[in-house]
């Protein structure tokens, strides 16, 4: 007989099973890409409680386009991020923003950041966007005054920006898309060999 | 041998409703789940319906919920609950991690604003789907099993539970509250 204790490990077990493929990254289901690079405009009003020159809007935006990051995985550039306005924030209209505020106040209370993706019936993305908590402290390694008890922007958003290109979570401990975020930790802005590996599956 | 074909059927409907991926949440603990709604609701799903919202910048879905049970707070007798994602005119919108609805899918849930147009509280982690197995109600959990805690750390798996023993339990918290309060 299976006692209580070792029966939830089996149970997540055979829920990571049958909702992800054989390997440990996952795709978002059902599977869809974008049909080329996506052009992501990052809020150039910056967020409030980062520091740098910017509101971390130039670090988010390099974070995002380093090559340690989608573009190095192996399957060309599949993203090109700039600073610009996200006044016009919407989804359906085929331009993805990532908003360092939450205009449609999706992204509240235990919320850290929001991204959605649009798309009609078959396998491709139309349109994504991300929001942001702004209530919750963020900081970038361009911060003159280090980081303290916040979280990187720079991981958060090029995790939020594997989501746009069409990945889930991985149970892989250490990925870029491993649902885990700790105070003061860039990891996550850095792909590793699971996430490379999902891209150039969808890729 | 019973109990792993339990929860080898309880797996297989969570990974039927929960989608993979999700945005990035942080873990409420069950107490402050309770302590942020303003009632929890065992009830079912009569309708559902999804719109352009938010001037035309999202789609939204709204869910009538039928109220069987009023666990903790009130509620009106039919409830009415927003969410963001849906489809629209062939166009879908996914949230990813947001709660979703099905017409007649039976449900707990921690609300906020129940009196008015309710949210779920802490996301996915405020719906529980009521599953029946062998004559059995189970509640399970629909959010996915990564969230992260205020220090970073990934937050303990919720695990299904029979839905009166999870019931019980959120009348226990309440009421250990309300002990705390007078005490005080």
């Amino acid at each position: 007989m299976m006692n209580r204790k070792s029966s939830v490990p089996v149970f997540l077990v055979l829920g990571a099973l049958v909702v992800s493929s054989a390997s440990a990254y996952v795709l978002l289901s059902p599977r869809r890409s974008w049909p080329s690079a996506v052009a992501i405009t990052v809020d150039n009003r910056g967020n409030s409680t980062i520091t740098d020159s910017d509101g971390g809007a130039t670090a988010v935006a390099n974070a995002i386009n380093a090559n340690v990051s989608w573009n190095g995985a192996g399957s060309g550039t599949r993203v090109n991020a700039s600073k610009g306005s996200v006044a016009s924030y919407a989804l359906g209209d085929g331009k993805v923003m990532l908003n360092f505020r939450d205009p449609i106040h999706a992204c509240t209370g235990s919320c850290l950041a929001a991204t959605f993706t649009g798309y009609y019936t078959g396998s491709t993305i139309t349109d994504a966007d991300i929001v942001t908590n702004a209530k919750n402290k963020l900081s970038t390694l361009a911060e003159p005054d280090g980081c303290s008890a916040e979280y990187y922007a720079e991981g958060i958003m090029v995790h939020e920006v594997g989501h746009v290109l069409g990945l889930g979570h991985t149970t892989v401990t250490g990925a870029t898309m491993y649902p885990s975020v700790s105070a003061c930790n860039n990891g996550p802005a850095s792909i590793e060999a699971d996430d490379k590996a999902a891209i150039n599956d969808l890729y | 041998m019973k109990r792993l074909n339990l929860w080898c059927v309880v797996a297989l409907v969570l990974a039927l409703v929960v989608p993979a991926g999700a945005s990035t949440f942080i873990a409420l603990s069950r107490h402050e789940l309770i302590a942020q709604s303003d009632a929890v609701i065992q009830g079912r799903v009569l309708k559902v319906n999804s719109f352009w919202g938010q001037q035309g910048r999202i789609i939204v879905t709204e869910a009538l919920v039928q109220v069987e049970e009023k666990i903790r707070g009130n509620a009106p007798t039919v409830v009415r609950v927003r969410t963001f994602g849906g489809s629209v005119g062939g166009y879908t919108v996914e949230a990813h991690g947001f709660p979703t609805f099905n017409v007649n899918d039976h449900v707990v849930l921690f609300l906020h604003n129940a009196n008015d147009t309710a949210e779920v509280t802490g996301y996915r982690q405020g719906q529980w789907r009521i599953v029946e197995y062998k004559g059995v109600q189970m509640a399970v959990p629909t959010a996915e099993a990564e969230l992260i805690l205020r220090d970073g750390r990934r937050a303990p798996a919720e695990k299904a539970l029979p839905l009166d023993a999870f019931k019980n339990m959120i009348r226990a918290d309440v009421e250990r509250t309300s002990s705390s309060r007078l005490a005080n």
